[in-house]
């Protein structure tokens, strides 16, 4: 039963429509600044960023949008009927790039067709959510354990084939997308936070190690950890089990790191890390960006007028780095309406999942919010130098068609949601 | 999961809160970038501009066996302009041609080929007072860098040009192969001939990088830690060579044409190996001069010839011994055997063959009469008691016919003919045994170089066993000096040690014996034994030939000596292998094994 187009639309959450086409055009706007001549004081210096990308990537925009529609136009129950079609699809996608795959940097991530490459685990976060939202919409009355189990369980194949490509930061996304889900499922948050924690705790250990060569950053976590132990008032069992979890991780990845060798620090670090591309290191990268966006100050220094940027001292500006270029050329309020952009996008996804009637429409509502804050919540926060380098792109504003494609379909999905269910 | 509106708003509210502490950090982060530090930021910006430079790993040196430097490098200053930079009007270039009073045109049009990442080099080595200048007006020359780098010295001129080969800048294609991280850029040197390029990748060790810093005024302010990569310096090598002794070689080669091999008996290291005429390698190392090359390449004596390794010559009468070995091997003849006297002439067949005492003939003569005095009569005889194959098999025993295993460039194998060549060349049963008498006195078709007569003669007076010539003794890396020289020798002795013994007589006769022809070859206090030749050239004067080693008894060093066009060996090349010996047994040079430091 199609209704006509114009009033799905219609229906379809505006404010959302409009965060949507807000973000596209940041993201159009500054992938062509990278790919504009820099004016610097006695010449021109030519970008290394080819117009001919920006031309790709508007053409993943339009390409996207209409993905995008075709997704709002369908009835939704397409995608619960076939949601474990799709999760199939994507782990045999990720299968495929080990064996067809492209090497490229050091890791193979790409499955090419002609001209065309994608990235499955792109795709894999989408089938990831629908797959999710048709398991937790399932039974009524299934016990949680077995409804936690299952979560990870379907997470964890595409989790460990991204992580083996090596893809840290997407892997890292596909075990962050079921936890809020599984807590709008009715998992109770002490429980996720309980299971989560030691996990948690071993990153935290890990990254503190590895930035900041402290073990501070796991310090002050252990203590937050306690503070809520102590004030949700667990069972003395259960926070005795729950802190010593923790205490072990924490410790054993630091025991560990201390008995490796230098050498295979290293390795592990590159490991994790595949894509260096200069001999400089993510140290300079990290340290470029903070340069780009802090020197943008409040205001920036103007449209195309980035020298960062424009003397190609932001490597991978036109990718993970492309906030930066943001942060250098419209300040301060371009960087804050990126955010604002990401906030709203939440705030109206959440409202949708309370108004949403169906199980699986709500849940994926939550999955696609998820997505896409958790993705601008790490992006962002390497471009800042708070978390290490990752790969993980900003939706919607790096280049990229797999990205666009994902975000597309998960912008789709959700208007169709708000069509549905929407307050006229 | 049931639709509790309430419950959900509750959560959805948890997750809010969640996210948006998160987005808060973000704008924390932010603010203190950008609001906070924006100034020291968008000084670091404004100042610093980062250039990632390569640094060029120090070419391998080459010493001889003793220590003793012979190519080095020293410094040469190199200046550069950005690309951007590089033009007619820019204020910089106009600035910087005024100063140094370039031309300007002449300067675009060699620095478009000399280009590194973004830079052009305008000068490749500046001299003293260009580089005062430069430093002078700093202020007025923004993005003019100034590069100290290393250029390639040969400390003694031509010596040992051919062995140590040459540098020359590197081709388009190997700076494409290269790519971004490859051991070549635009402007780079590499190892073309000789030693240069037979090691090129061991010479040339691995260039670093580093990141340096550079400000306003274009000078380095700092460099990233850590972000770069070290150098590997070139491996240093050490030959087999003796300075002095092959000084002495070149300065008697000097104004001929020809080319000599000193041998160590023991070891088959190469003391001493020159061709004459030379060039000096110092001219390319700085990027080739093309009228010199023009020169060099167009010299009918071709100075970039390498003869000793190269050059194939008849060898001459020095080849009637490897006759002589075969025939008593053989048994066909004994050392007292006589033939019909020699009376300057022969008649084989239908020809007259003539010995070069043409006169009055050498008379009656046994086996060791006639290599003392050179009769070529009585070897025609002997010939003929031999099939070609069998005097050609005996060459190949004492090496000839073949490359010598050198490792290094491929010497040239010369030419042994057999009854298959000769068949080839005019069919079969078209050549009568009339070729043995050519071959049997060193003509004919017969081909060798002078490491192989050499090396022949050195297992002759040694141990009776060939040994592979060594050039190459050791490497030094940073880790320490490492003997690569292994000592190799062929299993099969060259002739029987009866038949060896009376060829070893029979040669230092030729030297002490008053009608020996190698009388100019006496040293005084030493025991010399040898044999010359003199090699009928069609072209010209005939080649002279001597071919020795000494002491006699048990050899320290063979040697090969041919000189172009000179007319008869005992004459012209005798004397010069004495005078070579001389130096070698009054400097006494340590013998072999240890490198003498």
């Amino acid at each position: 039963m199609l209704r006509s187009g114009g009033s799905i639309l219609a229906r379809a959450d505006g404010v959302i429509l409009l965060a949507w086409i807000g973000l596209l055009v940041i993201g159009l706007a500054a992938l062509y600044s990278c790919t504009v001549p820099y004016q610097s004081g006695d010449g021109v210096v030519p970008s290394n960023v080819d117009f001919a990308v920006f031309l790709t990537q508007l053409m993943w925009v339009l390409l996207g949008l209409a993905v995008g529609l075709i997704c709002i136009f369908l009835p939704f129950r397409f995608f619960e009927t076939f949601a474990y079609l799709f999760y199939a699809g994507a782990v045999i996608l990720l299968v495929a790039v080990f064996v067809m795959g492209e090497e490229q940097g050091g890791a193979r991530r790409w499955l090419s067709f002609g001209p065309v490459g994608i990235q499955p685990s792109e795709l894999a976060k989408v089938a990831l959510v629908c797959v999710l939202g048709r398991h937790l919409a399932g039974r009524r009355s299934q016990r949680p354990t077995l409804k936690l189990a299952g979560a990870l369980f379907l997470a964890l194949p595409p989790f460990l084939l991204v992580l083996k490509e090596p893809d840290l930061g997407t892997a890292l996304a596909l075990l962050a997308l079921p936890l809020p889900m599984l807590y709008w499922a009715g998992i109770r948050a002490r429980f996720l936070l309980a299971l989560a924690s030691p996990l948690l705790g071993a990153f935290v250990m890990f990254y503190g190690q590895q930035t900041w060569d402290s073990t501070i950053p796991w310090v002050l976590y252990l203590i937050a950890l306690l503070a809520i132990v102590f004030f949700s008032r667990m069972y003395m069992l259960r926070s005795l089990m729950l802190v010593g979890a923790n205490v072990l991780t924490g410790l054993s990845i630091a025991l560990i790191w201390e008995r490796l060798r230098p050498y295979q620090q290293e390795r592990i670090v590159s490991f994790l890390r595949p894509t260096e591309a200069d001999l400089l290191g993510s140290g300079y990268q990290a340290l470029q960006s903070k340069v780009a966006i802090g020197s943008g100050g409040l205001l920036g220094k103007g449209y195309l007028q980035g020298s960062q940027k424009g003397l190609a001292f932001l490597p991978e500006r036109h990718t993970d780095f492309i906030f930066s270029v943001v942060g250098e050329e419209f300040g301060l309020f371009g960087a804050l309406l990126v955010l604002a952009l990401f906030a709203l996008l939440l705030h109206r996804a959440l409202r949708v999942a309370v108004m949403a009637r169906r199980p699986f429409a709500s849940l994926l509502a939550v999955g696609v919010a998820t997505y896409f804050c958790f993705q601008a919540f790490v992006n962002i926060g390497i471009t800042v130098g708070l978390l290490p380098v990752t790969g993980l792109p900003l939706p919607f504003i790096s280049k990229g068609g797999s990205s666009m494609l994902a975000s597309s379909i998960m912008m789709g999905l959700l208007l169709n949601v708000s069509a549905r269910w929407s307050e006229v | 999961m049931r639709h509790d509106e309430s419950a959900l708003t509750h959560r959805a509210n948890l997750l809010r809160v969640l996210v948006g502490s998160g987005f808060l950090l973000l704008f924390v982060a932010l603010f203190s970038l950008q609001v906070l530090q924006q100034s020291d930021f968008a000084a670091k910006a404004l100042e610093n501009r980062q250039f990632r430079e390569r640094v060029r790993a120090p070419r391998g040196r080459v010493l001889d066996r003793n220590g003793i430097t012979l190519v080095d490098n020293r410094h040469q200053a190199r200046l550069s302009l950005s690309l951007a930079g590089l033009k007619k009007d820019n204020p910089t270039f106009m600035r910087l041609t005024e100063l140094l009073e370039l031309d300007g045109d002449l300067v675009l049009v060699r620095s478009a080929s000399r280009r590194e990442a973004d830079r052009a080099t305008i000068l490749k080595h500046a001299n003293v007072e260009q580089i005062a200048i430069v430093e002078e007006h700093r202020s007025q020359l923004p993005d003019v860098q100034l590069n100290i780098e290393p250029l390639r010295q040969y400390r003694f001129g031509s010596m040992a040009a051919h062995v140590l080969g040459y540098i020359g800048e590197v081709d388009p294609e190997d700076v494409a192969a290269s790519g971004r991280f490859g051991p070549y850029a635009s402007g780079d040197m590499k190892g073309v001939s000789g030693l240069e390029g037979y090691v090129e990748n061991l010479l040339r060790g691995r260039h670093g990088t580093k990141v340096v810093e550079v400000n306003a005024a274009n000078h380095v302010v700092g460099e990233l830690e850590g972000a770069g990569r070290p150098v590997i310096p070139g491996v240093h090598f050490y030959l087999s060579l003796s300075q002095p002794l092959q000084k002495a070689l070149e300065e008697l080669l000097e104004g001929r044409i020809g080319s000599g091999v000193v041998l160590e008996v023991p070891t088959g290291d190469i003391l001493a190996i020159a061709s004459s005429p030379s060039f000096d390698p110092n001219l390319f190392a700085g990027g080739l001069d093309i009228t010199e090359w023009k020169r060099l390449e167009s010299d009918p004596r071709q100075p970039l010839y390498n003869r000793s390794l190269q050059g194939a010559y008849p060898p001459g009468s020095p080849y009637k011994l490897i006759g002589a070995a075969c025939a008593l091997e053989l048994g066909r003849v004994n050392p007292s055997t006589v033939f019909q006297p020699c009376t300057g002439s022969y008649r084989f067949g239908n020809r007259i063959f003539r010995c070069w005492q043409r006169t009055e003939g050498h008379g009656l003569l046994d086996l060791e009469g006639a290599i003392i005095e050179s009769c070529d009569v009585y070897f025609y005889q002997l010939g003929q008691l031999l099939t070609i194959d069998e005097l050609a098999a005996t060459a190949r025993r004492f090496g000839l016919g073949e490359s010598s295993g050198l490792e290094f460039e491929a010497d040239r194998s010369g030419l042994v003919p057999d009854s298959d060549f000769y068949d080839r060349r005019f069919g079969r049963g078209q050549w009568t045994r009339g070729v043995l008498l050519n071959n049997i006195i060193g003509q004919g078709e017969l081909l060798a170089t002078p490491l192989q007569m050499a090396r022949a003669y050195a297992a002759l007076g040694g141990d009776g066993h060939l040994y592979r010539p060594n050039l190459i003794l050791a490497r030094e890396n940073a880790s320490g000096v490492r003997e690569v020289r292994r000592v190799r020798r062929v299993s099969e002795t060259v002739c029987s040690d009866r038949v060896r013994s009376f060829l070893k007589r029979a040669l230092l006769q030729v030297v002490e014996h008053e009608e020996g022809t190698g009388g100019l070859a006496q040293l005084r206090g030493i025991a010399v034994a040898g044999k010359t030749g003199t090699a009928e050239n069609p072209h010209g004067e005939d080649h002279a030939w001597f071919v020795a080693y000494a002491p006699a008894e048990d050899p320290e060093i063979a040697v090969a000596l041919i000189v172009e066009n000179a007319g008869h060996g005992g004459a012209i090349a005798a004397p010069m292998v004495r005078a070579l010996m001389n130096e070698y047994f009054s400097a006494r040079q340590p013998l072999s094994g240890e490198l003498g430091k």
